[in-house]
């Protein structure tokens, strides 16, 4: 299934990070466009191994598998929902962005105490793996509601609190919603199909000197809002 | 292997190739005096467990027969091939055997429900360790040129050093199986992390990253040796690696391997060195060995053995789309026509045909 092809593939996933991603690629010397059509966009590389590029875009949870079918040899994606894919890849290589707090929230005033007394904690989230994993660790037994959009379940009562990635703090706020624990952090990876790399390998380590070299400054932690903040 | 298999015309392209791969790879393990074995599909789990680690258990098909016994189809071959050589009274040494065989699990595959696969393999059982170990990688050389996979590379690792420095640093199970898997992902950055969280002393975490580097080659073996320069364990595990790589490249197949020390995937019983058979062709390992000192012993006497599986499936995805050249025998096959109002002439004609081995088929010759 694998892609014979003198070029390499890098899959982006869309959302939050792409414009980031994009910029750091231009910084390394990519001239790359606006990602704003599907399909693949050709670009030569700027580090002169002498691989050219086909850089496209994915469904953030797509990458992986794209990755480990070595469809795409490189993809970019975030520790939690490559643990989610359970896609065997390597990820040699940590961008300065794209880290979130991984945290289990409720709507305000529901501690974990609170939470405890109840037969069963009813947890919705997009994360089920990772979730039942941190759990069953602590012996705790709850019951997961695997769901794309995790605050909405909650608020409409399918759960009693969520586990997901912590974006946008101020939204949960407004949404009524506090944090409870933080139970693990997101990060974002360069991927590589190991089969590639192996017979890749100069072009693959230019390309990770480069993305090294041209590291942007991270961003400020986000902002966590525990009840106790208030 | 016969030879029929050669002139047996296949049904399409991907049946021709795994005939093919099949019979190349068991006649080179024959070359090498590895004879073939055959070996039970259905075990007693009790019997066999001890030699099953808990994912190979996980992904096991097990039930309960007639008589209230728990069952297990093989899901691997190595331990049911340790077990019978465990069962055997006084077999020579050093025990070479070679296997064509199903397994039946759950397999990470596009469906993730994929359950029936052959392994192809050998397994060497007793013997010098540094001879056996380089035989064995021989034979996968020779295997994979054979097979006509002329991308193909082994990456070599050592469970042996990883084993012990996890184990050395103070890691629980639960970190040392996290820290595994960020050596395996080539995760440097968590594997750190990892370390630094336990506190582990800096000769472990400079050890232990240097496996984790995505670079690999003999350097990652002066690096450890340079964290542990009195550790006599290390030390002199570091010159058996030594040696091995330089028989390896003396023997001229220096750019057909490379040491990869993160390279520890595969079943939990290699206890020193392990490879993957890799191909850009196939986008998972073509197949994968190691040394297994420790498993024999769990069955019976306790023996050193080594050996290396093909995953069939794969292999064949490889080479399939560079493969037109295994329908031969469809083009050489000869029409016999037979007329079913007067059958014995047509059949007679065929049988003459097939006296002097002739490919042949029949057709009717009222028109089919």
């Amino acid at each position: 299934m694998a892609i014979y092809s003198s070029r390499l593939r890098l899959a982006l996933p869309q959302g939050r990070d792409l414009d980031v991603i994009c910029d750091h690629l231009r910084t390394c010397g990519f001239d790359l466009p606006e990602l704003d059509s599907p399909g693949l966009y050709p670009v030569e590389d700027p580090s002169g191994s002498g691989v050219g590029f086909d850089i496209f875009k994915l469904a953030q949870s797509d990458v992986g598998t794209y990755v480990e079918h070595g469809i795409s040899q490189l993809g970019v994606m975030s520790t939690d929902l490559l643990n989610e894919s359970g896609a065997r890849v390597w990820r040699p290589f940590t961008f300065s962005y794209g880290t979130y707090p991984i945290v289990l929230a409720a709507p305000r005033g529901i501690n974990f105490d609170s939470l405890s007394t109840k037969p069963t904690i009813r947890l919705a989230t997009s994360l089920p793996h990772l979730t039942r994993d941190i759990f069953a660790a602590r012996g705790m037994a709850i019951e997961v509601v695997p769901v794309e959009d995790s605050t909405t379940a909650c608020l409409l009562g399918l759960a009693d609190g969520y586990v997901d990635r912590l974006v946008d703090p101020d939204a949960i706020v407004r949404e009524g919603f506090r944090v409870i624990e933080v139970l693990g952090k997101a990060r974002l990876k360069l991927l590589i199909n190991h089969t590639s790399y192996a017979a890749r390998r100069e072009a693959i380590d230019a390309f990770i000197e480069c993305l090294r070299s041209h590291q942007p400054e991270p961003p400020e932690p986000i902002h966590i809002p525990f009840d106790l903040d208030e | 292997m016969s030879e029929y298999l050669y002139t047996t015309p296949p049904i399409d392209r991907a049946v021709g190739v795994r005939r093919h791969v099949m019979t190349t790879s068991m006649r080179s393990f024959g070359g090498w005096g590895y004879r073939e074995i055959q070996v039970p599909l259905l075990h007693y789990f009790e019997a066999l467990r001890d030699g099953l680690d808990d994912e190979q258990i996980e992904r096991s098909f097990r039930f309960v027969d007639r008589a209230g016994n728990l069952m297990v189809l093989r899901p691997d071959v190595t331990p049911v091939i340790a077990q019978t050589f465990a069962q055997m009274r006084s077999p020579q040494l050093p025990f070479r055997v070679s296997y064509t065989h199903k397994i039946v699990r759950i397999e990470r595959s596009f469906t993730r429900d994929q359950l029936e696969s052959y392994q192809l393999g050998i397994e060497h059982i007793g013997g010098d360790e540094l001879l056996a170990d380089v035989e064995v990688l021989l034979v996968a050389f020779e295997v994979m040129e054979r097979l006509g996979l002329n991308d193909f590379q082994i990456s070599i690792a050592d469970h042996h050093i990883a084993n012990y420095l996890l184990k050395a640093c103070g890691a629980p199970s639960r970190i040392r199986d996290q820290i595994r898997g960020a050596l395996v992902a080539r995760d440097e950055d968590e594997a750190k992390a990892l370390l630094n969280r336990l506190g582990a002393r800096s000769e472990y975490v400079q050890g232990i990253l240097a496996m984790a580097s995505l670079k690999g080659g003999p350097d990652q073996l002066q690096q450890i040796r340079y964290a542990f320069p009195s550790d006599r364990t290390v030390q002199k595990r570091l010159d058996y690696l030594e040696r091995l790589i330089s028989v390896l490249d003396e023997l001229g197949w220096g750019n057909r391997y490379r040491l990869e020390l993160a390279e520890l995937t595969g079943s939990s019983y290699y206890t020193g060195i392990g490879f993957v058979l890799l191909s850009e062709g196939a986008s998972r390992e073509l197949g994968r060995g190691g040394r297994y000192d420790s498993l024999i012993g769990m069955y019976g006497k306790h023996t050193p053995a080594v050996g290396f599986s093909l995953s069939l499936d794969t292999v064949v995805q490889a080479l399939e789309p560079t493969a037109n050249h295994f329908s031969e025998a469809e083009a050489a096959e000869e029409l016999c026509a037979v007329d079913p109002n007067n059958p014995v002439e047509g059949f007679r004609a065929a049988l003459r045909l097939r006296e002097t081995e002739q490919l042949l088929r029949l057709v009717n010759q009222g028109g089919e």
